[in-house]
């Protein structure tokens, strides 16, 4: 007799192997019924029957785990996903390995009314922490709170954060546990947005997509693969390591991992245009910004760029390729996979070099930050020969909700506790909502819905929910993501 | 059982055997192998021996040769091959074996032709793949002829479809459709299944016949300047005009057989390449390879969207004369390439 798989993956209870026990015994002619108060027959069985019971979970589990796809279903005894299996399979039949959870990381507004500077750096960093959640932050980068102004820091959760815990959600206002005498901390603009590991669903799709990647042809799942696979800056490498830099065994990292990419082709024309969005929305940087002129002085390479990098400030690693004349530019010339550059303009960077590069003459162009990577990492991996890859990060399109909740007093949840998981709740909803948002009743829509559902979900115990804007579904083009915009929330308690 | 020397879990264990008969064939002590003790130990044993043999099926189901057919949807998503609607277990198993093979030829003729034929499964007609370079240059034709298997198991390559380049362009599908269907596009390509003597469909039945009527509105189209799409009231006439039935006009196959063609087209062609149509002849003398350009059993470069181009307006397909190169061709959309884009499929 030969069994199916669905004999296989389900596991048979002691009670239902002792029942088979017995009736065998009973159909060879034992007397099952008749034994007598202290005969260890039954008990016998009953142990036999625990002992093959454990050993049949073991068989379900053999056979489940032969499949990555079974894998991705599995479920232990509370309905929690198993990841284990899963990433046994996928790391030992396609060397793909689970994308790590990541912090969250981007700006934070700050005003500083008196007329001194603060500087601060990853040796002296500003601290900050949502008062709500208690998720805390440290800046990125060295920088200055310019005195008489507001300036933008760059922050990333804590280690004690990472993943979806240190979300933060646009509009709320942190608070700076750093002692700064007249600064305050203005509401965030732009959520910060923490991922947690790569769920399985996910982690299969691109071990899936990988097969693309094995032709040389471009396939559009090995752009999806390429794009997605691209480790984080902080994040441990599979062979144990942390990865803190390019290398030139692994030259290519983000700050934050790409988590969406959709592939368009331009009919006619042959060129491939590959959106990719973050869990923030936008991806930073720039891919192959034309250069048009490098300058070298006292240890410091100075370039500039035709059009702007695509960043405003801080630190962020670039890769040249094709100055002519100052060819000491180019990374492949220098051997250093990257440079670790920092940001003086919207079209201008400087990173350290010892020796002049040469003289500017003309030519190159360089892939900066995340959104360089990715582009640098698709043009060396997927591309085939002759053909014309983009690579663009998707817009974000800014979801501004004005919602009434009705929570009951009981339930004893603060206005700003609300407010925050909702906050928190919409930017991780958004931040899953593909590339050119879903289909359904329309195409390239954000469901009021599941924008409704999300408020609801948000904080246990909420009655009801009444969305005053969007009034409707929320409408993308195929390259935009949403991210939650201005959150107007009124909590009534009930 | 073994291959070589490795060996498989066998299919049945006899530990049952062993547990109640004594040594040297056994391990049931004497005392406990006489008529009583021996069932006992029997109806224990007999529970061993169900869950070895569960086990060694448990780790045989996750190879294709081997497996159940319940499994064969986990090894279609593991592995990205799936069966054709109508596809035997042997053909399937194969195919499941050569995946990576496959996947290698992902984003080529080989590739998108390979797939095309596993939907198709087990017919076996002539399919090629064609596109052109420009006009009077070279056009470039793959084919696999009618009743091959390109790749049979335990093959590790396959085996290439016939390329035949013509030096002088002959498949020009537009390319004088001006103003309306040839918006300077190249890196196209078109794959034509033949579909010859009723396999794997017969020539379409449900079609606009004479005498019946289609109620059309004319609406402008960013990408093709004019389609036509259907308009209340419902037209009337014809022989079966049917909404949603599952079937399709000039089409014997399913929707479901179409998008499944469509699907496989999309799932092996390059990113870069776009595969307007697929077109499905009923004539064994059409998109003739041979033929040169202006050979009535070639596309003119009048053919627009699924329809052909005369004196500037658009016949339908339902214009017999209209059709070329015969009345027996059934165009399905290619793959899915920018949403939103008509006529991309």
């Amino acid at each position: 007799m030969s069994l199916t798989l669905s004999d296989l993956v389900t596991p048979s209870s002691a009670a239902d192997i002792l029942s088979l026990e017995l009736t065998t015994a009973q159909n060879l002619g034992l007397p099952i019924t008749s034994w007598q108060p202290l005969d260890p027959s039954r008990t016998i069985f009953q142990i036999n029957g625990q002992i093959a019971s454990f050993y049949s979970s073991t068989v379900a589990l053999i056979a489940q785990g032969g499949y990555l796809s079974y894998a991705a279903t599995m479920v232990d005894a509370y309905g929690n996903p198993i990841t284990g299996w899963m990433d046994l399979v996928g790391q030992n039949q396609y060397n793909v390995t689970r994308v790590p959870p990541t912090s969250a990381a981007g700006p934070v507004s700050v005003t500083n009314a008196t007329g001194t500077s603060y500087a601060y750096s990853p040796s002296s960093p500003l601290l900050f922490q949502n008062a709500s959640t208690g998720a805390t932050y440290t800046s990125t980068g060295t920088g200055t709170v310019s005195p008489s102004t507001s300036s933008t820091v760059q922050v990333q959760a804590d280690q004690n954060w990472i993943g979806q815990p240190g979300t933060s959600g646009s509009g709320v206002v942190l608070v700076l546990l750093t002692p700064l005498a007249g600064v305050t901390v203005n509401a965030l603009t732009a959520s910060l947005v923490g991922s947690n590991a790569e769920l399985n669903a996910n982690y299969l799709t691109r071990c899936q997509s990988k097969l693309a990647s094995l032709s040389p042809n471009g396939g559009k799942g090995a752009y999806v693969y390429v794009a997605e696979s691209i480790p984080v800056f902080g994040s441990v490498l599979p062979t144990g390591a942390t990865f803190l830099a390019p290398t030139s065994t692994q030259p290519y990292g983000v700050t934050t991992a790409v988590t969406r990419t959709t592939v368009a082709l331009n009919t006619g024309s042959g060129i491939v245009t590959a959106y990719v969005a973050n869990a923030n929305g936008a991806v930073p940087g720039g891919a192959q910004i034309p250069i048009s002129n490098v300058t070298w002085g006292s240890g410091t390479t100075t370039v500039t760029t035709s059009s702007p990098h695509g960043l405003s400030s801080g630190t962020a690693y670039a890769i040249i390729s094709g100055v002519l004349g100052a060819t000491g530019a180019n990374n492949q010339i220098a051997i250093a996979p990257a440079w670790p550059v920092t940001i003086t303009g919207l079209s201008s960077f400087t990173f350290a070099q010892a020796t002049t590069p040469g003289a500017y003459s003309s030519g190159g162009s360089v892939e900066m930050s995340d959104l360089g990577m990715v582009d640098a990492a698709i043009q060396a991996q997927t591309v085939p020969d002759g053909m014309v890859a983009l690579v663009v990060s998707a817009s974000a399109a800014a979801v501004n909700v004005t919602a009434t909740v009705y929570i009951p007093t009981i339930a004893g949840i603060s206005t700003a506790t609300a407010t925050n998981a909702i906050s928190a709740a919409l930017s991780q909803y958004f931040a899953s909502v593909p590339i050119g948002g879903v289909t359904a009743e329309n195409p390239n829509i954000v469901p009021l819905s599941e924008i409704i559902t999300t408020i609801t979900n948000a904080n246990a115990g909420t009655v009801s929910v009444t969305v005053a804007s969007p009034a409707s579904d929320v409408t993308l083009t195929a390259s935009q993501v949403p991210t939650l915009g201005t959150l107007t929330l009124t909590v009534v308690y009930v | 059982m073994s291959q070589s020397n490795v060996q498989v879990p066998a299919a049945t264990s006899n530990f049952r055997i062993i547990a109640t008969s004594p040594p040297p064939n056994g391990i049931c002590p004497t005392y406990l192998a006489g008529p009583v003790g021996s069932r006992y130990l029997y109806s224990m044993a007999i529970i061993y021996d169900g869950l070895n043999d569960a086990a060694g099926y448990a780790v045989r189901a996750r190879f294709p040769n081997y497996a159940p057919s319940d499994a064969y949807p986990w090894l279609a998503q593991d592995r990205q091959i799936f069966q054709g609607a109508s596809e035997t277990s042997t053909s399937y198993v194969a195919r499941l074996i050569q995946w990576l093979d496959l996947w290698r030829h992902s984003g080529s003729s080989t590739g998108v032709l390979l797939g095309v034929l596993a939907t198709m499964s087990p017919n076996t007609p002539q399919v090629l793949t064609v596109s052109s370079t420009g006009a009077g240059e070279y056009s470039s034709w793959d084919t696999y002829p009618a009743g091959v298997s390109p790749f049979p198991a335990g093959q590790t390559n396959p085996t290439p479809p016939a390329h035949y380049l013509a030096a002088t362009a002959n498949f020009d599908w537009d390319g004088s459709s001006q103003p309306y269907y040839y918006p300077s596009v190249r890196w196209r390509k078109w794959v034509v299944i033949f579909s010859i003597g009723g396999s794997p469909w017969p020539a379409p039945t449900k079609t606009w016949s004479s005498g019946g009527s289609l109620n059309v509105a004319v609406v402008s189209d960013a990408t093709y300047g004019t389609k036509y799409q259907n308009q209340s009231p419902a037209s009337a006439g014809g022989t079966s005009c049917n909404w949603g039935d599952g079937t399709c006009w000039g089409w014997a196959g399913t929707a479901a057989q179409a998008s499944a063609l469509s699907q496989a087209v999309g799932t092996w062609k390059s990113a870069g390449c776009w595969y307007p149509w697929i077109v499905v002849t009923y004539d064994a003398t059409t998109f003739d390879q041979s033929q040169a350009f202006g050979s009535a059993k070639l596309p003119n470069g009048l053919w627009g969207y699924n329809g052909r181009i005369v004196a500037d307006s658009t016949y339908g397909t339902k214009y017999l004369s209209a059709r070329y190169p015969s009345s027996t061709a059934t165009f399905i959309a290619g793959p899915v390439e920018a949403p939103g884009v008509l006529g991309l499929g």
